[in-house]
């Protein structure tokens, strides 16, 4: 009897050992399984950031010019955080990447399988920076205007010829014929649009991701409208940029633009002040340049007093309303006025045969 | 009849110490085989483990090598970047007469006055995004010998250092009509941290 129990416990506790032992190395295999997979996952999303961060580089090189990029099946969000300080990342594969010196205006999400770059270099009136921007086949742009406006006719076919190609682009004068096909749809009113019709297109597109935004351009502002969560109505965000309506375009149409691309007012806010930040370093570097060169002209009388007298005090003045801007945007406009004279300084000091400076 | 009774309780008493015994021997002997055949597995089991750990080991060290190998690809790459950005930055660009950027060519001024702006601190920190850390140096290697030392934020302890060098145009725009171009090349020296 005894022989019998004590052969019975032995082969119980031998199942026993099996299943503890079998369960600890279950165990330690799943925990490796995870780690690897968590090392791969890690290791992929960086070699993506990096990639992107390399295909960026090489893309806001290449002024104006239209590119695509592969993009990974998960897509690539885009923000700047939700605070007031501007931290803004492209998040690849979860890995957040900051855009560093890079300014790149583009929707809070980009899920197709390519994205559409466009490279615009901002000038005002000299060459500040490029401006990157970003979007997808799948969002659709639906440019409203009104024929019988000529200015806005004017800008509707300015955009026609410098936005890609490549975009999926409307145009239209009837708000009633915008064709709803795809599941994002941005649309670009270059009329002020009456706010009831928004929230009337809101309601009946409820399973769309509907925003928009309206480019003033007589008043140098674009107001964003971006759908309230929650709620079937629009939020809306006023900002100033900077273009020049004139003949002179001392400033080109870039920060409009980008108007268009950016979904997020607060991603618009942040990367046109770091565009502000880098033209005052710029004018900081032209103004030297100038102080430099007339320095150097003693022997052309007729250029030495050309730089310090006129383009020294615009260049000065110009820094400084860039670097106000950099801070507040409502004072972009006092850039404009700046750009324009040194604008024709600049042609004064070409057509005098002195070095111009920029 | 009393001694044959005795005589018979001892031959009892001798079988049954003997059955006994072998009772005892038998229990005992099962039981010494079990803990050896436990011990036995447990012992397969740890030098299992033991084999495992040295093999995962490895691996993790190979992994690791191999994620230094990237973080140094990575590097070079990022100070690639910073040339090509350097030969495109507003911040360096030479214009010609008629306003167009002209490739591959910095101006000696913009070189001076950017040396000089980057010695400020906000300004330096402004262009850390661009630079990171990085010693940035344009040297002019002909018709005349000269350096400039752009950028410098060398850390104080690295791990390693990574040089990249592009040829570049350098224009003095002093003289418009008769512009003159220099040779030379930007040096980049990027730091990896530990």
């Amino acid at each position: 009897m005894a022989i019998n129990n004590k052969k019975a416990f032995e082969v119980e506790f031998h199942w026993i050992f099996i299943l503890i032992a079998g369960a600890a190395i279950l165990a330690f295999f799943f925990v490796m399984a995870e780690k690897q997979k968590t090392i791969s996952q890690e290791k992929l999303s960086l070699e993506l950031s990096t990639q992107f961060d390399a295909a960026f580089i090489s893309a806001i090189q290449s002024k104006g010019t239209t590119q695509t990029m592969p993009l990974p099946s998960e897509g690539i969000e885009i923000n700047c955080g939700k605070t007031q300080l501007c931290d803004c990342k492209y998040t690849v594969l979860g890995r957040p990447t900051s855009f560093g010196d890079k300014i790149i205006f583009a929707p809070n999400k980009l899920d197709d399988y390519e994205a559409q770059i466009k490279t615009f270099d901002w000038t005002a009136p000299f060459r500040a920076t490029n401006f990157l921007f970003m979007t997808t086949t799948k969002i659709k742009y639906v440019i409203v205007y009104s024929d019988t406006d000529a200015p806005i006719r004017e800008l509707e076919i300015q955009l026609l010829k410098d936005l890609p190609a490549t975009l999926k682009l409307q145009t239209t004068t009837d708000i009633s014929k915008i064709v709803y096909d795809e599941d994002k749809i941005r649309l670009v009113f270059l009329t002020n649009p009456d706010p009831t019709l928004l929230n009337t297109i809101l309601s009946a597109n409820k399973r769309k991701d509907i925003n928009a935004v309206y480019i003033n351009k007589q008043n140098n502002e674009a107001t964003f409208y971006n759908k309230k969560q929650n709620s079937n109505s629009f939020e809306q965000t006023t900002l100033k940029f900077l273009a020049d309506s004139t003949s002179a375009d001392s400033v080109n149409n870039a920060l409009m633009y980008a108007t268009i691309f950016a979904e997020d007012p607060h991603l618009y806010e942040c990367q046109s002040k770091e565009a502000y930040k880098k033209l005052s370093y710029i004018a900081m570097i032209i103004h030297e340049r100038a102080k430099e060169l007339s320095s150097q002209m003693q022997d052309k009388p007729q250029c030495a007093t050309l730089y310090p007298i006129q383009t020294g005090q615009t260049l000065d003045n110009l820094k400084k309303s860039a670097q106000q801007a950099s801070n507040d945007l409502n004072t972009a406009g006092n850039i404009l006025p700046l750009a324009q004279q040194l604008q024709t300084q600049n042609k004064e000091l070409l057509t005098t045969s002195c070095p111009v400076i920029y | 009849m009393s001694s044959h009774k005795t005589q018979t309780k001892i031959k009892f008493c001798k079988k049954y110490k003997r059955i006994n015994k072998t009772i005892a021997n038998m229990i005992f002997r099962n039981t010494h085989k079990s803990q050896v055949k436990m011990f036995e597995t447990i012992g397969v089991l740890i030098i299992f483990f033991i084999l495992l750990s040295i093999g995962i080991s490895v691996y993790f060290m190979l992994q690791k090598s191999s994620y230094a190998k990237d973080t140094e690809q990575r590097r070079q790459l990022q100070a690639f970047s910073t040339v090509q950005k350097m030969l495109y930055m507003p911040e360096l660009d030479c214009i010609n007469v008629f306003g167009a950027v002209e490739e591959n060519c910095a101006d000696k001024i913009k070189i001076k006055v950017f040396n000089t702006i980057l010695q400020n601190s906000d300004t330096q920190n402004d262009y850390y995004q661009t630079f990171g850390l990085s010693n940035v140096t344009i040297k002019i290697v002909y018709p005349t010998q000269e350096e400039y030392k752009i950028y410098e934020r060398a850390p104080k302890k690295y791990v390693r250092a990574f040089k990249t060098q592009s040829p570049i145009l350098l224009k003095d725009p002093k003289n418009p009509v008769n512009e003159q171009h220099l040779f030379g090349y930007i040096e980049i020296t990027s730091y990896v941290q530990e």
